[in-house]
Formats: C-alpha cells, sequence, structure tokens
C-alpha cells in the first residue's frame, strides 16, 4: 500500500496503526530470514508507538505528516537508544545517545521506526556484501545482490516489510539499490538533507534520501526531511520548498516544452542492452508527453570515478580514524597497551574493503607523495561541477542509466576492484556535483529482474525530478500494483503487502 | 606514482591498521594499478582551471550559548571501563603528540 | 628559509654566538561555550562533566563554528596589528592520541584568519633622546584551533585517566616570527602578549591554569651571519620564570655543542624542559616528521569575516596597554617603572584611576598601591584587589591631613584587608588618631624633655642623634599617635 492508501485507511477506520504494524512485523518475522534486510528489528518500540498513535487518534488529537507509517533506517543512521552499527563489528554495540535529524524529523511526524537496515559496512559498496553481519538478498531473485550500500533499505521496501526507508548515498548507494530491486529512490541536492547523525563516510558527497514504493511517496518523505539544520553547517535551506506545489511542479502543463538531455558517454561497451533499451524507451515516452529528448556530450563519467575515489577515500580515511575502541565500539581482547589497543581493535573489528579504503584514502592524503591527488582530484571535482552547470543551462533534466549492469549473482567474487567500482560509474558524478538525482523502475528484464532509470536535475530542482518521475510511473503503468508477482514475496494469507495486499 | 610493501607499511602505520605480509604484497599490487588508473586518466586533465573567483558567502556561526548535553549515562553508556567519571585507557606513555 | 649554517669544522670559543627565539603561544578564548559545539568552557567541572557527543566525536556528529571564538580571534589579530583575512578556513590535522576524539584536530593551515602583525617590545636600552628603545617583533599568524582533552597519568599505575572537559575548547594559536634574541625578550614578549589579550578581553591567559600555553624554538648562529642555525624546539614549560631558564639553558647547551661539534653536530628535534634538573632533555621516540595528512574540512564551510564580527568590543577596543602607560606618564607624572607595573595589568590600572578619581595625589596613590598593595595581594595567593578604591583613596587622604601617621596607616591598610571595614571606621575603633594638636603635642614634648634632659642637653651641643632619640621618646609617650612632622617642628621650637 501507499502511504497515501494506509493513512486513508486509518482515517476511513479501516483498521488501526497496531494491526498495520502487527502485519508488517509479522511478515518481516516471516520472511526476512530468507531476505536478510534488518539487522535490527524493533517490534516492542514500533508497537508501542503504534498503540500511542491510535490513543492519539482516537482523541482527535493532531498527528503528523507521516503519522502511522512504517520506516525502515538504514543502520549507519543513529537512532537513540537502538543500536546503531554501520554493519561493522567496531560498531556492533554501538547505542547512540542521541537521533539523527532525519529521525527526529520522522519521529515528530508519527512515522514508526520499524527497524535498522541492513548496508556495506560503513556505507562502503554497492552489493551489500561487505555488511560483517549478513549478506541481504535482492527480493526479485534471492540469489542475486540488492545492489548497496543501502541494499537493506531498498530490499525491505521490494519485499514489503514497510512502505518505506531511508538510506545514505554517497557515489550511487540509494540509487542502485533502488534500481536493482525496483524501488523509487532519491539522493537529495547536498545539503538539502542534514547529515546530523549520519554517520560519515565522505562528508561532501554524503547525503540522506527516501526509498519508497512510488514517486509520492518518495517525494512526501522527502519534503519532511528537507531543510537547513543548525546542527550541520553544510545544510542549506532549499528556496523551492517555500512553493505550494512542492515537492513537484505545477502539474498543469506536464512536462511539454521541457528539455531533456540523453549523455551519450553512458550508452557504451559495458552497458546491457536491455538497459540501454528501457532508458531509450523512457525517452520515447518523454517525447510523447511533449518534451524534448536530444542526445549530449557529458564527458564526465570516467573523470568522475577517479575524483570519487580519491576524495571518498581521503575523506574516509579521516572519518573513519574516530574508530579507536577508546570511547566507544569494541575493543580488542588481547593487548599489551595503548598502541596495540588501537591497532588490534581496527584490524580486527574493519572489514576488507573498509581497511583498504582508509589505506587509499590514507595514501592520497600522505605528504611523502607529493602527486597532489587530492588537489587535483578537487579541481577536476569543479570541471564536473561546471559541466553539469552548463549542462542544466540548457536542460531541464538528464535521463540516463541508473546502473551498467543487471543485478549480479551474491559472491561474484570480483578479483580486480576497478572492475567493482564500475558498478557506480553512472551514479557518482551526481554526489561529486552535488546535484539531485532518483532512480525510478522502469520494467524488468527478460529474466524478470529490475531495471531504473536515473534522472538528474539542477540543484535544488527535485520538484522536477519528481513531476517528469511521476509522469513517466503513470505511463509505465508502475503505481504498484501492475507489476508481476513475486511468489517469494507472499505472506503466510497469500497476500502480497508491496503489491495491494489484502486490504483493498 | 610507485606503490610497494614498504609503502603500504608506512600507510598502515599511519592507520593505526596492521596486515599479515601476504595482505600486504596484495595490497601492494592493487594500489599500483589503482594508482596507474588514476595517472592514465589525470594525465588528459592536467591543464588548471581558469582562476576561481574569490569565493563570496555568510559564515555559518553559532551563538556563544551554553546547552549541557542532558543525557550524561547515554553518552558514556558506550565508553568501556570508567573510573570516577574518567575514561580508562592503558599507560601513555611520555610521547607528546603534535 | 632554515639553512644550516656552512662549513662543519667547530668554531673556537672566541666566536661570538647570537641567540634566535621564536615563541608558538596558545590561548584559550573567552567564549562561554566551546568552538564547535554548545558545551561550556567553565575550568574545574569534575571530569567529562562538559561533553556532549560532538565535541566526544561520536559517529555523526558535525560541527558548527562559534561567532564569539571568530570575533575574539579577530579582535586579538586587529590589537596585534595583523591583517585579517575576509576568507579564512578550517582544515583537519590528522593524528592519533588519546586525548582527541576524531583522531583529528580542526585547525586553520592554509588559510589562517590573522597574518603578519607585530608586537613592539621594550629592550630596556635608551634612545639618545631618552625614549626607550623598542624590538620589532613580528607576528607570523593568528589562527583559530579546538582544544584536545586531558591526560592524566596515576602515579604507578598501567592506566592513564581521560577527562574531554577541555575538548573543542576554542584556542588561537600564535605564531611569532624569529624575532627574539634573548630570553629576557621572549618573556617581555609573553608579558606584552599577555596584556594585550587581557586587556581585549580576549583570553584570560593563565598559564597557572592552562589557558596559556608556549612552546618556543631556538637556534644559535655566529654573530653576524644571515643563515638560521638548527631549530630545537622545547615543551613542558608551565611558566615565564622555566621559559626563560629553559632558554638561557638551552642556548648555552647550542653553543657549547656547536663548539665542541660543529653547527651539524645540533641535532633538529623537540627536547623537554626538565624543571627540576635546569635541563633541556630529548624527547622518546620522537616519530621524525610527522605526517598529518591536512585537508580542508568538508564539514565547515569558508569563514567569511564581515562587519558584524569585526566589530570589536560594545564600545570599541579598549586603549591598550602601550598607549595606557604613556598617558599615565603624562598625566600622572610617574616613572615608567610605575606606570609600567600599573598598566600591566587591566584592573589594576583601572583601580588606580578610581583612586586618583577621588582626589588623591597620584603619586602617593602609586605609592601605596604599589608597594603596600601588592605585597598583601601576593602575600594573600589570589588576584583580588583586597580593597576597595574608594576606601584606599581616603585613607590615604586621611595621611595627607594627618590624621594618622604613615606606619599607622600600614597597620590601618591591613586590618582594612582584614576586616574590610572603612578606614574611619578602624580609626575610631582602635583611637588610632593622630594626635595632630599643637598643645596637647606640647605638653607630651615637654614631658618627654623633662625625663630626658641629657639628649636635649646633647642636642644643644649639635648632636643630631639626640632628635632622633627625642622623637623616638615622644612616639612612645604617645603611642605613636603624635603626628610626627608636627612634633619634630614643635620638638625644635622647644628645644631652641
Amino acid at each position: 500500500m501507499t502511504i497515501d492508501e494506509i493513512q486513508k485507511g486509518y482515517r476511513d477506520k479501516r483498521f488501526s496503526v497496531q494491526e498495520i504494524v502487527t502485519e508488517y512485523l509479522e511478515r518481516i518475522r516471516e520472511l526476512d530470514g530468507t531476505i536478510g534486510a534488518f539487522l535490527t528489528v524493533c517490534d516492542d518500540s514500533a508497537l508501542q508507538k503504534a498503540a500511542e498513535l491510535d490513543e492519539k487518534r482516537s482523541r482527535g488529537e493532531k498527528t503528523g505528516s507521516l503519522a502511522g507509517i512504517p520506516v525502515a533506517v538504514k543502520d549507519n543512521i543513529c537512532t537513540r537508544g537502538i543500536r546503531t552499527t554501520c554493519a561493522s563489528r567496531v560498531l556492533e554495540d554501538f547505542i547512540p545517545p542521541y537521533d539523527a535529524t532525519a529521525v527526529k524529523k520522522l519521529k515528530e511526524a508519527g512515522a514508526i521506526l520499524i527497524g535498522k537496515a541492513n548496508l556495506d559496512e560503513f556505507a562502503m559498496g554497492s552489493s551489500t556484501e561487505t555488511s560483517a553481519f549478513q549478506t541481504t538478498r535482492n527480493p526479485w531473485d534471492i540469489t542475486k545482490v540488492p545492489g548497496g550500500s543501502s541494499g537493506g533499505s531498498a530490499a525491505a521496501v521490494a519485499a514489503g516489510f514497510t512502505p518505506l526507508a531511508i538510506g545514505s548515498d554517497t557515489g550511487g548507494s540509494i540509487r542502485q539499490p533502488s534500481a536493482f530491486c525496483g524501488v523509487v529512490g532519491l539522493k537529495p541536492t547536498y545539503g538539502s538533507v542534514s547529515r546530523y547523525g549520519l554517520v560519515a563516510f565522505a562528508s561532501s558527497l554524503d547525503q540522506i534520501g527516501p526509498i519508497a514504493g512510488n514517486v509520492k511517496d518518495c517525494a512526501l518523505a522527502f519534503q519532511l526531511l528537507q531543510g537547513q539544520d543548525p546542527n550541520d553547517s553544510t545544510s542549506m535551506q532549499s528556496d523551492a520548498a517555500g512553493a505550494p506545489s512542492f515537492p513537484f511542479c505545477l502539474p498543469d502543463q506536464g512536462i511539454r516544452g521541457w528539455k531533456i538531455g540523453l549523455p551519450r558517454e553512458c550508452f557504451r561497451h559495458g552497458l546491457h542492452p536491455e538497459i540501454e533499451e528501457s532508458v531509450r524507451e523512457c525517452g520515447r515516452l518523454f517525447e510523447k508527453l511533449g518534451a524534448t529528448v536530444r542526445e549530449i556530450s557529458l564527458p564526465v563519467w570516467d573523470m568522475g570515478m577517479n575524483v570519487y575515489y580519491i576524495l571518498s577515500s581521503a575523506e574516509a580515511s579521516s572519518n573513519l580514524a574516530r574508530y579507536d575502541g577508546i570511547r566507544y565500539g569494541i575493543r580488542a581482547k588481547d593487548y599489551n597497551n595503548l598502541e596495540e589497543l588501537m591497532v588490534r581493535t581496527r584490524s580486527e573489528g574493519f572489514g576488507w574493503e573498509t581497511k583498504r579504503r582508509i589505506l587509499l584514502g590514507t595514501c592520497v592524503l600522505s605528504s611523502g607523495y607529493e602527486q597532489g591527488y587530492y588537489q587535483k582530484a578537487m579541481l577536476l571535482r569543479d570541471k564536473i561541477r561546471a559541466a553539469f552547470r552548463k549542462a542544466f543551462q540548457e536542460y531541464d533534466l538528464l535521463l540516463l542509466p541508473t546502473t551498467p549492469t543487471l543485478p549480479f549473482d551474491i559472491g561474484k567474487q570480483h578479483s580486480d576492484p576497478l572492475e567493482m567500482y564500475l558498478a557506480d560509474i553512472h551514479t557518482v558524478p551526481m554526489n561529486i556535483a552535488g546535484v539531485p538525482a532518483l532512480s525510478l523502475p522502469c520494467g524488468f528484464s527478460r529474466s524478470g529482474l529490475p531495471i531504473g532509470v536515473q534522472l538528474a536535475a539542477n540543484h535544488f530542482e527535485e520538484n522536477k525530478l519528481f513531476s517528469a518521475a511521476s509522469l513517466l510511473e503513470r505511463e509505465f503503468g508502475l503505481s504498484g500494483r501492475n507489476r508481476p508477482p513475486n511468489t517469494s514475496l507472499e505472506g503466510k494469507n497469500g497476500d502480497n503487502l508491496m503489491w495491494g495486499g489484502k486490504r483493498d | 606514482m610507485k606503490v610497494d610493501e614498504n609503502t603500504i607499511r608506512y600507510l598502515a602505520g599511519l592507520a593505526k591498521l596492521e596486515f599479515s605480509g601476504e595482505e600486504t604484497t596484495r595490497l601492494a599490487e592493487e594500489f599500483q594499478k589503482i594508482f596507474d588508473h588514476f595517472e592514465n586518466i589525470s594525465g588528459a586533465y592536467s591543464k588548471m582551471m581558469d582562476e576561481k573567483p574569490e569565493p563570496a558567502g555568510e559564515s555559518v556561526l553559532r551563538k556563544d550559548e551554553v546547552k549541557p548535553f542532558g543525557s550524561r549515562q547515554e553518552l558514556f553508556r558506550n565508553a568501556k571501563p570508567m573510573r570516577n567519571g574518567f575514561l580508562v585507557v592503558p599507560k601513555v606513555l611520555e610521547q607528546e603528540k603534535k | 628559509m632554515k639553512q644550516k649554517v656552512k662549513g662543519s669544522q667547530p668554531a673556537d670559543g672566541n666566536h661570538l654566538f647570537e641567540t634566535v627565539i621564536g615563541l608558538e603561544i596558545h590561548a584559550e578564548l573567552n567564549t562561554k561555550s566551546k568552538i564547535f559545539c554548545s558545551c561550556s568552557t567553565r575550568f574545574g567541572n569534575r571530569p567529562n562533566e562538559n561533553t556532549c557527543p560532538v565535541c566526544m566525536g561520536l559517529p555523526g556528529t558535525l560541527p558548527v563554528l562559534n561567532k564569539e571564538a571568530v570575533r575574539l580571534a579577530a579582535r586579538a589579530g586587529t590589537a596585534l596589528h595583523c591583517s585579517v583575512n575576509r576568507v579564512s578556513r578550517f582544515d583537519r590535522k590528522n593524528y592519533f592520541y588519546p586525548d582527541l576524539p576524531k583522531a583529528y584536530q580542526i585547525t586553520q593551515y592554509d588559510l589562517p584568519l590573522c597574518e603578519f602583525g607585530y608586537l613592539d617590545i621594550e629592550t630596556g636600552q635608551d634612545r639618545p633622546n631618552g625614549t626607550r628603545r623598542t624590538h620589532r617583533i613580528g607576528i607570523s599568524r593568528i589562527h583559530l584551533e579546538e582544544d584536545a582533552g586531558k591526560l592524566i597519568h596515576p602515579e604507578g599505575e598501567t592506566v592513564t585517566l581521560l577527562d574531554y572537559n577541555r575538548a573543542g575548547v576554542p584556542l588561537i594559536e600564535i605564531v611569532t616570527e624569529p624575532d627574539m634574541r634573548s630570553p629576557e625578550e621572549a618573556v617581555a614578549f609573553l608579558k606584552a602578549l599577555k596584556s594585550i589579550l587581557e586587556y581585549t578581553e580576549v583570553s584570560d591567559c593563565r598559564m597557572e591554569q592552562g589557558s596559556l600555553r608556549c612552546d618556543v624554538n631556538l637556534s644559535v648562529r655566529e654573530m653576524g651571519k644571515t643563515d638560521f642555525g638548527t631549530k630545537v624546539e622545547i615543551k613542558n614549560l608551565n611558566s615565564f620564570r622555566e621559559i626563560q631558564r629553559a632558554l638561557a639553558a638551552e642556548g648555552e647547551r647550542q653553543k657549547k655543542q656547536y663548539c665542541s661539534g660543529g653547527p651539524d653536530s645540533i641535532l633538529p628535534e623537540t627536547r623537554r624542559w626538565d624543571n627540576g634538573r635546569g635541563r633541556t632533555v630529548t624527547m622518546r621516540s620522537k616519530e621524525g616528521n610527522q605526517d598529518y595528512r591536512y585537508f580542508p574540512d568538508p564539514d565547515l564551510p569558508p569563514v567569511f569575516l564581515d562587519r558584524s564580527l569585526l566589530c570589536p568590543m560594545r564600545n570599541g577596543i579598549p586603549e591598550l596597554p602601550e598607549q595606557k602607560k604613556e598617558r599615565f606618564l603624562r598625566e600622572y607624572g610617574l616613572n615608567p617603572y610605575e606606570a609600567g607595573l600599573l598598566t600591566g595589568e587591566k584592573a589594576l590600572a583601572g583601580y588606580y584611576e578610581e583612586v586618583v578619581g577621588f582626589g588623591v595625589d597620584s603619586r602617593e596613590a602609586a605609592h601605596w598601591i604599589l608597594d603596600e598593595l601588592l605585597r598583601i595581594r601576593k602575600e594573600a595567593g589570589n588576584r583580588e584587589i583586597p580593597v576597595k578604591s574608594r576606601y584606599l583613596a581616603d585613607l590615604i587622604q586621611k595621611i595627607g591631613e594627618g590624621r594618622i601617621s604613615r606606619n599607622t596607616g600600614k597597620d590601618v591598610l591591613m586590618e582594612m584587608v582584614v576586616t574590610r571595614k572603612a578606614p574611619g571606621e578602624i580609626i575610631r575603633e582602635k583611637g588610632l588618631s593622630q594626635i595632630s594638636d599643637p598643645a596637647e603635642l606640647q605638653k607630651i614634648i615637654r614631658g618627654v624633655l623633662s625625663r630626658n634632659t641629657d639628649a636635649a642637653q646633647d642636642y644643644k651641643k649639635g648632636s643630631a642623634k639626640a632628635i632622633g632619640f627625642l622623637m623616638g621618646q615622644i612616639m612612645k609617650a604617645s603611642r605613636g599617635k603624635a603626628n610626627p612632622n608636627l612634633a619634630r617642628v614643635l620638638l625644635e621650637e622647644l628645644l631652641s
């Protein structure tokens, strides 16, 4: 069910919050053993919150915009009193004493935290396989990865465990798993959603964003989450947020007259032909709706990967230095002095990929190597920003693939780290430039795997993204009901909460 | 840029990580590949950017007010040994930082 | 910049040496809250009381810059004749140490807030025209950074205790050019700096509380050379006196080393001052050049100086010590020593002017404050001026009017400190009023003379000692209350 449908059900008294939450929890209990989306399930607190809300409603009290809506929160976002592990041993027993601003906003709006979702360790990865605790499986095909790093969040929505989830996106970590899991995921403009409480990976690239089963739900969540936060010096207030139509644009004329760019460099060797076909199909649909769709040159993709890996690993090496066992987190069992405490805690606690990236970042920043990689990357970053700026002077939106490949097999070892990193090639430049981008499910492969298409817009123009995406969604009939049923996701009662459910 | 085992050992020391000999070799090979790759690409973009205009804007500042963090207990629940309010670590040798 | 002096033969002892000294000073800013979070900066709270997720570096936390910290740092820069940069930035200095919660310090490396300032210090020499010779000490930069926590090493234990109350307290780091040429100059600079920072209310500057810290560096070179010798850094200096001693000791050590092993035998290193043994010692396992991997902190946007941040204090920057001293010399007819002492401390200067403001002679006021009050305060061991300005003025006036003698005045002053009472009250209670009535005095004098005819005879014979003796007797007879000047005059009249 969509958020609207759930809330309408509450208003019409067809069901209570407790009933809905109980159903979701039952479904999780039944099926998450297979999927592995959650690291922590918050049964007790969720039911208690649900009871409180029902109580409030019965008294006729006003409730928030997301009242009674379950939400899954990626486990690198701090939740007060609830374990937040970042899928790492180093934080396996860490209980934050404060809520992230995003979580605070969700709670104030009446959303119900249903569980903490699995991720790649410290959000470093594209498959959720580097989690220290469990692997998450793609609900559409459990032999495949759900993508990453927000794999747990995306899978939870796709499997009908929750109507809404929040994740984080540093190089594609919301969009790529959303594409792999057939759900809608937004990476907002850098600075539009507070990072306070998001465990930092790459501070100049990270953003928290919503994942949902349809565009409108994603937009509602974004509307709530965005806004300047005095606790985050890099957060900004969007002027667009003041408009009455926000988070959409004025819907009347649709996208008639819009110009949409198709970056030709994305369509090359390595891009799966069915994905290319899907993207071009979207292009044709946009034209049908009255937009002009044109191929453009935007040569930011290869440059973007290098810039991304240099900047993100440099920032990560600094952000992850605090994990030394002294103030929180695990401590190595065996040590003779402080040095050993720190080195062993870190070496035993961090997984391989995390350690590799820390080392890479240390190298990039180290003065022993006067190659100036970091400085060069910063200059190239400006170049990429400029390229997007130029593109958006002429075009309203960009249309491109989210990922170059279909969801791949779990356990497919990438012996070549470069190859693994290339999974992010279409998503990374938007993080570098700070522009918003959204992944929208636009069909299925012949093998039954979800395909996602990506839309990007200029800074603070999420309204354009949502407007265009919802039109596309309607055209594809992707409001959620027409997808092929995934029988592995059927619950005890033969229903599939995600796709309409028995409550109709 | 050349990356070998010595490089990896030096970096590991800086990052307070330890690796086995085998891991060190593996990392050295991987990193060499990665940095070779960086070199190939960055050569193409070696032309420096035009002079950037001096940034302008408003500072992001906070009023000088004291707002104590309410819950001491929660703040320190994750700290392992504590004694009379202090955190406890193995003795730090007389080694000035900075 | 710092090149070794060429040539490796040891110099003979006849060469004259010059010591070259630079300072690196950290001063805690007088803000209520920390630099990047809203925890209190109050000294002395229980361990880990002034902490929060931000200054503890908990996962997910972010820094937000304290406006007052920027204002104070800019004010310090202005008072020290620096150019205050319109745009400055924060960088991360990455290293591991248990007192550093994030394993990096937020500081300013590339673009500091202030640069290229100076402070003139007196060299103690006079110019031909009689004015003091000054030496201009360059200030290379002043920047903002956060302080680290504190480590405590309990005796005989295998653990170290950590207190993060201090972590995140705002600091300014002031780096001088290597312009000082003697330990005395270094201390003079520090005193002048402390004075300015106190006056502008930027920092308390209390070395004993750690709100002022100083590391020094020193090198030697043969007189006349312009290249710099090998620089040695010295840490663990806890007072101005230790700084002076350490610099003197290190200067000697380097000169000896130079003479015996040549300039190249002086190692560039960091040494620790051992106050007990009166020398510097090599610090254990120095890791060579630390690789701090500086890069701009992505969590903090640049600092843009605008008028509201440059606007110093509510009523403008106060008259700074140098100007005040000049004014005291002019207006109050004090000598440079007196003026220097009085203006060295802002509170003291203010007190002095209050006392004078009640109509007391300026030189008398200076005497009483500098010779008596400061001594009393030092013995009490705290910084509070123990007597109200109005009371002191009153006391001085009473002495001037002859109501009590000077000596009695000193006693009354002690009593004022202890009881906090007004001088008039004390004089009344203790019946200390001086006898200034001529008739009464003459009575006492006649009595003394009658009992001491020998002395009277001696005086008439020309003995000067006799007067002293007779005066003593008069004071004794009057229980110290005789107005000495008047008594002497009357005595001489009666004797003649």
